[in-house]
């Protein structure tokens, strides 16, 4: 009941236990913020000694194996969100390898450990900079740490496919920055569109206080109230609690025919499961978060599967568990089976994990087009690879891509995240579906319905 | 009048848990004067090594059991093997706590290690509501309420009517004296620890139970609010344990009831708890905090 | 970017946050070391100081775009928000020091710091409009952003300076403080109270004081880190970073400002980058996780086989005058005699 965690980020896969946080690692977060001078110092001399200023980004030998940085916390109170960039990673890594590399070289994908903040985010990163060697893309930082790390990395230009929905990005002028999962204000608007286009008109906002969470809510709340629903209840809810009943019940009496949500699968299990005793759950309209599959067994196993099935409904990128660039994604997916942590499974049908391994795609094919590996020779090609163009060729995975690539023609890029349209300010955030549940899919999850952007919009003006 | 039930209900579970985890907590401290800060991390891995049973087939009695008995080695062997050394050494009370961190720092990420940063749940005891006074229960709400009293009652009598229970209380007063007078204190400590190990195993299983899913840092995230019952209630009394924990779960659920905000909850709780501190620190039950001059 | 710059990078950002952990080191040495305080909500003190230092220059909310709620938001200039941070630092050390600082033994008073720790996190997360709520505050204007290209070697440099220059002044504040009748007085206090309040020391004043200093201290450190990383977030400052200072303080020595400063760069060495040198496995949570636990273990190792710390308190023992010896004999024959 007493919380004493600062923040779950929950975005991005289940909340995944750090033992850092609140525990004594902290003791060595801290730590880890001060370091030696000397060795550092060493460090620098032995470099300057050995490689004459020869850059880190891009390669120097014919056949040096490029390394694609993964920055999330990998301890700490989101510790499975490093796990999960991974994850995509290998996927993509696996293929690309297997159709031949880039130029001659092969891939492979390195942790950075931001421990899940700012203060510690920055010198693990730096250190990282400094002394990987052949670094060539990025995928992350998430939202704990990609205000402070963005810049930096930035400045040592590499092209980053950031892995935060926050708002401050969305006009962001960062060349090397990208990001191709949606962003957290028209997650919110699409939220309240759909929940508006079900009929619903007296919707409870239900969030839990953590970072990740919060992001969507100011824009549900206000898209919601511009299409003209009611907000009967609006709470946040603190973490780590043992109950939510009198929670629940507060929001229960306000009769509200749709729960608009986004929280961690530890929390929503408890609260939602409280507010069964009290009263039959109402609609639920939830996010990305809420349609992952460690989410909706946990709550199924509060709750029941078949309330479950017949009450959710979540929204995220519109993307099918078929087609050409899904098969191949699942295929690269169950090949890298031993080095995904708990599993190729529950990745199956995770538009994030879709769209990190499209970002490693879209980056080794801008490679491939630019003829170079040198990422600030390459950057420009990203836009070229992903974005609409008349007459290109349409490609679903690198080797076709590359096959493409070879014969001369102009390529569009689109995986299994969807096709990507970067705007001018590297922001491309797809086409949005709701989802519901089903445990008797393979994938449980079954679509409901493609919102059109007219819809989103009417929320967002 | 359902509110008042709900209230009381949902108090009552936050009761339970801190109750369970905040005697075992006391317990230790009562004993040996340690204030452990690996005690949610025990929790945490004696509810992992339940998960483990319980995803494997066992039901959850039996899971409870391996989480009571985890939680009991661990706590032996935390004190027996780095407390004890430490002591005899003539260690200081501030060395002690920084040791408990490191060992909190080494559990927490063992388990991390070998179970995963993924969520744990256990496989519940179903859906089906038990109604109490026209308001419906979770039965694994009523079944934590319910073992929690079973369990409170175990350690009045243990405490009251044992020899043990006597041993131990002429322990925590006056060691030397104790020895002197025949009582086996190192057993005695040893056995407190265990005892003390299987509640805090025990209430790592309630909590796994009853936030539906945890994770290797769950635990000691509960650590604090702990710490706040038992120091509400009087450090190193059992039954100030209980009280500080049937305080903090009752007005903390009434006044998120009567305020609506659910973040109100932990403020009033941690409100009292001030209050509490600037008017009498040593709790409602002093008796341990007077002797011990904790208070001065 | 080049090797060079890159590893200058990292030297500057090590340099830097040692300066924030040594300040901060220097802080609560005066608190525990010194007077016997043990601040075990010290972390707060930091981020309070963060926090105002950030509010101070960040400016309102709107003119960053409005994505983040907070009260205030001023746009002054350096060193402006530092001064305010670290007066805020002492400031909050009063209510704090009135909950926390009656008369508890130390694991008691430990326990009761780790509450107020808590409480504050939970309040900060609990109301988003006050400080930003669990998302923090960032986009703070990097301090003497317009002489020199915030992004560039040369200003990381100078901000080095700037943070050296902040670790003299606290250093030299300290080292006279200890030298001090005041320092004296907090000795006395922390080798036995009970003879300081007989003597006719005010412990409580005393005690509130070393508080309010060390909080001061503490606050200047959170300023220093929060312009250096332009952010600042409830994560930053969970109550066990609090531990991590302890640690540095044990390792180097309590008591003494050399023993803080060794401790403020070895206990990063010693965890930072000698684990980092631990073989990595394919699981990078088995690999990180490991790490931690070999942290654990080396402080328990460390506690067991050198718990003085590296560099010792020197006990000052005070000569006793020349007729001690008949003084002494005396004192025997009336031991002696009951």
């Amino acid at each position: 009941m007493l919380r004493n965690k600062a923040s779950r980020a929950t975005k991005r896969g289940p909340k995944a236990s750090g033992v850092t946080a609140s525990g004594a690692s902290q003791v060595v977060r801290a730590a880890r913020k001060t370091t030696v001078t000397v060795a550092t110092a060493l460090c620098l001399a032995l470099e300057l000694a050995a490689c004459g200023g020869t850059t880190t980004t891009g390669a120097t030998s014919s056949h040096a194996t490029l390394v694609f940085d993964n920055i999330a916390p990998f301890t700490g109170p989101n510790a499975a969100f490093g796990p999960g960039l991974m994850a995509g990673c290998w996927t993509a890594v696996g293929a690309i390898n297997n159709a031949g590399g880039v130029l001659g070289h092969k891939f492979t994908c390195i942790p950075t450990d931001t421990r899940g903040d700012p203060a510690d985010a920055v010198p693990a990163v730096r250190l990282m900079l400094a002394k990987t060697k052949n670094l060539v893309g990025i995928s992350g930082p998430s939202s704990d740490s990609a205000i402070v790390l963005s810049p930096i990395l930035d400045e040592a230009h590499v092209p980053a496919f950031e892995d935060t929905g926050q708002a401050l990005f969305d006009h962001s002028t960062d060349p090397y920055f990208y990001r191709i999962v949606p962003a957290d204000d028209t997650t919110g608007f699409a939220m309240a569109a759909y929940a508006f286009h079900k009929g619903y008109r007296k919707a409870a906002f239900v969030f839990s206080d953590d970072l990740d969470a919060q992001g969507n809510k100011p824009s549900a709340v206000a898209g919601w109230e511009r299409l003209g629903g009611k907000v009967v209840a609006n709470i946040n809810l603190a973490l780590d609690q043992p109950s939510y009943t009198v929670e629940a019940s507060q929001i229960a009496r306000a009769h509200p025919n749709v729960i608009i949500t986004e929280m961690d699968p530890q929390s929503a299990s408890t609260f939602l499961r409280d507010y069964q005793q009290i009263a039959q759950l109402p609609a639920i309209v939830g996010s990305t978060v809420t349609l992952q599959a460690q989410w909706l067994d946990t709550v199924a196993k509060a709750i029941g599967k078949s309330n479950l099935q017949r009450v959710m409904a979540g929204i995220r990128q519109y993307t099918t568990p078929s087609g050409p660039a899904w098969t191949a994604y699942y295929t690269a997916l169950h090949a890298v089976a031993s080095k995904i942590q708990g599993g190729p499974g529950q990745y199956n049908n995770d538009p994030y994990n879709e769209a990190y391994y499209d970002a490693f795609n879209i980056m080794a094919l801008a490679m491939v087009m630019a003829k170079t590996t040198d990422p600030s020779k390459w950057n420009a090609d990203i836009t070229k690879v992903t974005n609409p163009n008349p007459g290109a060729v349409i490609v679903s995975t690198y080797a076709q891509g590359l096959h493409a690539l070879k014969q001369g023609k102009s390529i569009r890029y689109v995986g299994a995240s969807g096709a990507v349209d970067l705007d001018q300010y590297h922001n491309s955030s797809g086409v949005f579906a709701a989802y519901g549940y089903n445990p008797a899919l393979a994938q449980p999850v079954r679509l409901l319905a493609i919102l059109t952007p007219g819809e989103i919009n009417a929320a967002r003006k | 009048m359902n509110q008042l039930v709900l209230i009381v209900g949902s108090g009552l579970i936050t009761a339970a848990l801190l109750a369970v985890a905040g005697v075992g907590f006391t317990l230790q401290f009562s004993v040996t004067n340690v204030l452990n800060i690996a005690y949610g991390s025990v929790m945490g891995a004696a509810a992992f090594a339940a998960y483990e049973v319980n995803k494997a087939g066992a039901n959850l009695w039996v899971s409870g059991l391996v989480a009571a008995a985890t939680g009991a080695m661990l706590s032996l062997a935390m004190n027996r093997g780095v407390f004890k050394p430490f002591e005899r050494r003539r260690a200081g009370v501030f060395t002690l706590i920084i040791l408990s961190l490191a060992i909190s720092l080494i559990l927490d990420n063992v388990v991390l290690m070998v179970g995963g940063p993924f969520f744990f749940s256990y496989k519940q005891l179903g859906q089906a509501s038990v109604r109490i006074a026209g308001v419906g229960f979770p039965p694994s709400q009523v079944f934590i309420v319910g073992a929690a009293v079973v369990l409170m009652f175990a350690v009045h009598a243990m405490q009251k009517w044992t020899k043990l229970g006597k041993a131990m209380r002429a322990t925590a007063t006056n060691p030397e004296l104790a020895k002197a007078s025949g009582v086996r204190t190192g057993l005695v400590i040893d056995l407190a620890w265990l005892i003390s190990g299987a509640l805090c195993g025990l209430a790592g299983l309630f909590m796994g139970i009853i936030v539906g899913a945890f994770n290797a840092s769950t635990g000691s995230s509960f650590l604090v609010p702990i710490i706040a019952a038992v120091v509400l209630g009087g450090i190193g009394e059992s039954y100030g344990a209980m009280l500080g924990a049937l305080t903090i779960g009752l007005v903390s659920e009434a006044a998120a009831s009567i305020a609506g905000v659910s973040a109100l909850k932990q403020l009033v709780a941690f409100a009292i708890l001030i209050g509490m501190l600037l008017l009498r620190p040593q709790g409602i039950m002093s008796g341990t905090a007077a002797q011990r001059g904790l208070v001065r | 970017m080049s090797v060079a710059t890159g590893w200058e990078f990292v030297a500057i950002t090590m340099l830097v946050y040692l300066g924030v952990n040594l300040i901060a080191c220097l802080g609560l040495n005066l608190q525990y070391g010194t007077a016997g305080v043990l601040n075990f909500a010290f972390i707060v003190f930091q981020a309070a100081g963060a926090y105002v230092a950030a509010l101070f220059a960040v400016g309102p909310s709107s003119s960053s775009g409005g994505f983040q709620t907070y009260v205030g938001g001023w746009d002054f200039p350096f060193p402006l928000p530092w001064l305010v941070a670290t007066i805020t630092g002492a400031v909050i050390a009063v209510p704090i020091g009135l909950v926390g600082l009656r008369r508890l033994r130390s694991d008691y008073q430990a326990m009761v710091m780790l509450v107020v720790s808590l409480i504050a996190t939970t309040v900060v997360v609990s109301f988003p409009g006050f400080l930003n709520g669990s998302a923090g505050i960032a986009l703070v204007p990097p301090p003497l952003g317009t002489l020199l290209n915030p992004i560039s070697v040369q200003y990381g440099w100078l901000y080095v300076g700037l943070t050296a220059v902040c670790c003299m002044v606290v250093f030299v504040l300290v080292s006279a403080l200890a030298r001090s009748p005041l320092g004296r007085n907090w000795r006395a206090m922390r080798e036995n109270e009970a003879v300081a309040i007989a003597v006719g020391l005010d412990v409580n004043r005393l005690r509130m004081l070393v508080f309010v200093v060390g909080g001061a201290i503490a606050a200047l450190s959170g300023a220093v880190l929060v312009d250096f990383i332009s952010a600042w977030s409830p994560d930053a400052w969970l109550y066990p970073e609090t531990f991590a200072f302890f640690t540095a303080l044990i390792v180097g020595g309590l008591g003494n400002s050399m023993g803080a400063l060794i401790g403020a760069v070895l206990v990063p060495t010693l965890l930072l980058e000698g684990v980092t040198l631990l073989p990595t496995f394919a699981n990078p949570t088995v690999s990180l996780g490991l790490q931690w636990v070999v942290i654990g273990v080396v402080i328990i190792a460390f506690l067991w086989f050198r718990p003085q710390g590296i560099v010792p308190e020197r006990k000052t023992v005070i000569a006793p005058p020349d007729n001690t010896a008949a003084a002494l004999a005396t004192g025997h024959k009336a031991q002696e005699a009951g």
